[in-house]
């Protein structure tokens, strides 16, 4: 029996029923509109009445729009591709590969640029329609690895400009970025980066960013992707760029909700404390959340801590929740809303019926998460021996089996294998990817990604 | 426009949860928990009243009376210091007890300030104030309430009878309690609890608990341990700290 399967036999054996059904019911607030479900549930349903304290608050959101062949939206997409000197060889080769691949999966209505930059930018292929793809791929063909520095802000602000030139009222608007080094030229500043991804996802675009081979800038990359709500791959060999594209185009055109933003407007004597993980702001009085985009048929999850004064006994509606988005199928803009109460009561014996082991999970995820950026931190700055992280590790797969998400547990998997190799910079950035997932909260639905295959067949 | 009894902000009709605090409109107001089943007659042997501020005299008919500016049993709507839903008033165990239900300016017994939502054994003419009215109580018919009439009670070492109530007797320094002992710094403000209790058959028990005293409670000069209930016998000695009583029972005359 292998590591995951012997710790999901044994889940099954101490799962227990805390959980009261009536109790369930009463107090998970479950909305479905557009095909998109919300569901919102406190930690604990019930709370000890004239005492102040803190909880969690879970909204998940499902999309139940079933993955089908066609599609509705067209895709506009940008291909940053870094073509400085590191790139040369064998790692360039691949990338046009991929992006020979990418140009298959495109249609007609589909819009594509691709961006090779180094210290400056060269558009290669500007396409409003896709229609020749024969050609984008002989344009690709011709680029060439120059060398030089690499400007990685001056190539997403091109790639940015481009994407608006061909974004349309329902057009899916994407980045892709690729690189395998740090920004030297130009603007360097994390947070200037950090404010340009913002304005992309403020146009309701995305960067999704692509770390190649070991000397890439990971908390950079994950910050561009997490602030613009695209996704955050490691790629530790060439070979698997063709895997990424083809994994992150697939997610793109399965996108069911789009420009997501949840507001959450506490009631009186109840505060929102923190958002985990997502891009947030305030404004009149609510909080506002920015989802990534949802794909058909997975999960996206919002996780805040809640602070409440003393109540007198009785049943509290604490926060009204409204999500707004973008219908892919129908390319209407809909709302959904809904609330999330609890039960202020005087007797602390029944308090253990209303945990909710869902949030319970999102808690352990999120515990996982903090916990592996310390260990991160610990393998890059020697702090923590091998032994020690990969002791670590496989206490968070653990963890991460029972709350259902095998993906990054497999991760782990291969992080802990890179230990034992010594192979710490390949280590830490998987983990920082792993890292990453868990913070954005998107799962798919069946708690199972689709096997990518090992990208050998895309040959 | 419905006004919500927890933070008094105005709702439409049609609002199911309070516009600003989220309290859901349908359900009762706060201290206002379900009537209970049983009549007041079957948990006090004697007829309670209140002496209502320019009312006069209102007997108790339930076995948990609310008293509060808006809801409850009695309303004291001209007191604007009254709290919407104030205090209670609740019959146990052979005792009327009050409890303040979280009032804003709190509930004081015989002036001295209750803590919230804890019961205080009441006796005929306490006063309980609540705002700026004073209402007091007053028990009609209640048994034998002579000094040497039949009943269970605390002697003094100068002799002195302290009749024991049916349910919970407070002992402590603080005139909160039951039975005040003031004559000594070692007894604590709250210190012990003595419950008389009365059987299905009409026997009468007596228990003990010591609250965590600093300086302990005894039995026939056995400390007992604390939070622990334990029966007392007639002719047993009490101590609280360093107050002796002992225990008497007084039997009914048989006609």
């Amino acid at each position: 029996m292998n590591p995951i399967e012997e710790i999901k036999s044994q889940e099954t054996k101490e799962t227990s029923p805390l959980w009261d059904e009536d109790v369930r019911k009463e107090y998970t607030y479950t909305r479905d509109v557009h095909s998109l479900e919300m569901t919102a549930a406190l930690f604990n349903s019930f709370i000890l009445h004239q005492s102040a304290g803190e909880t969690f608050l879970l909204i998940e959101f499902l999309s139940k729009e079933k993955p089908k062949s066609g599609r509705e939206s067209p895709l506009n997409l940008v291909l940053l591709l870094d073509r400085s000197h590191s790139m040369f060889g064998g790692p360039f080769t691949e990338v046009i590969k991929a992006a020979k691949i990418v140009i298959d999966q495109l249609t007609g209505r589909d819009s594509l640029t691709v961006i090779a930059f180094d210290h400056e930018q060269k558009v290669v292929v500007s396409s409003k329609r896709v229609l020749n793809k024969e050609e984008a791929k002989r344009r690709l063909g011709e680029v060439e690895v120059l060398g030089g520095s690499t400007d990685l802000h001056g190539a997403i602000k091109a790639g940015f400009r481009e994407l608006r030139e061909f974004s349309g009222d329902n057009t899916i608007d994407k980045i892709i970025l690729l690189t395998d080094g740090r920004p030297t030229h130009g603007v360097t500043e994390d947070l200037s980066f950090f404010s340009l991804s913002e304005s992309v996802r403020d146009r309701g675009g995305s960067v999704s960013a692509v770390g190649v081979g070991l000397d890439y800038n990971e908390d950079l990359l994950s910050s561009v992707a997490r602030l613009s709500g695209g996704g955050f791959y490691h790629s530790p060999r060439p070979r698997e760029i063709k895997k990424i594209f083809k994994k992150e185009i697939a997610h793109f055109l399965n996108v069911s909700h789009r420009g997501m933003e949840v507001y959450i407007t506490p009631k009186k004597w109840v505060k929102i404390k923190d958002i985990f993980g997502l891009p947030h702001r305030f404004e009149n009085g609510k909080h506002v959340v920015q989802l990534p985009d949802l794909e058909k048929f997975t999960e996206q999850t919002v996780l805040c801590t809640i602070q409440y004064e003393a109540h007198p006994s009785g049943i509290y509606r604490l926060a009204d929740i409204q999500a707004k988005y973008l219908h892919s199928s129908t390319g209407v803009d809909g709302e959904i809303y809904g609330y999330v109460a609890s039960r202020f009561v005087d007797d602390p014996t029944i308090i253990r019926k209303g945990k909710n082991p869902r949030v319970d999970k999102a808690l352990l995820r999120r515990n996982v998460k903090s916990d592996l950026i310390s260990t991160i931190r610990g393998i890059r700055t020697r702090v923590i021996s091998r032994e020690e992280a990969q002791h670590q590790l496989r206490d968070y797969q653990r963890t991460l089996i029972l709350s259902g998400d095998t993906k990054e547990a497999k991760e782990l998997g291969e992080a802990i294998q890179q230990l034992s190799a010594g192979e710490d910079e390949s280590a830490s950035k998987t983990l920082a990817q792993s890292s990453f997932n868990l913070e954005r909260g998107r799962r798919s639905a069946s708690n199972d990604e689709p096997d990518e295959g090992d990208g050998s067949d895309d040959e | 426009m419905i006004t919500c009894p927890v933070c008094n902000a105005g709702n439409n009709e049609a609002e199911e949860w309070c516009v600003s605090c989220g309290w859901l409109m349908s359900q009762r107001a706060p201290g206002m928990e379900e009537e209970s089943d049983t009549a007041i007659e079957d948990l006090i042997d004697f007829r309670a009243f209140l002496i209502l501020p320019e009312r006069g005299q209102v007997a108790l008919r339930k076995a948990r009376t609310v008293v509060g500016r808006e809801f409850g049993d009695i309303l004291l709507a001209d007191d604007l210091n009254v709290s919407r839903i104030h205090f209670a008033l609740v019959a146990d165990g052979g005792g009327l007890y009050v409890e303040d239900l979280r009032s804003s300016n709190g509930t004081l017994l015989n002036g001295i300030k209750i803590p919230p939502g804890k019961r205080y054994l009441l006796a005929s003419s306490d006063i309980i104030s609540a705002g700026d009215s004073q209402i007091k109580i007053e028990f009609k018919g209640e048994k034998d309430t002579e000094e040497d009439s039949a009943g269970i009670f605390l002697i003094d070492d100068e002799g002195r009878k302290i009749r024991l109530r049916p349910g919970e007797n407070t002992v402590g320094r603080l005139p909160l309690n039951s039975i005040t002992i003031d004559s000594s710094p070692y007894v604590a403000r709250e210190h012990a609890v003595l419950s008389l209790e009365k059987t299905p058959s009409n026997l009468m028990f007596l228990y003990l608990t010591d609250l965590g005293s600093s300086n302990s409670t005894y039995v026939n000069h056995k400390p007992v341990p604390a939070h622990t209930r334990i029966r007392i016998n007639p002719s047993d000695e009490v101590t609280f700290a360093d107050v002796t009583y002992k225990v008497l029972e007084i039997m009914p005359e048989e006609d």
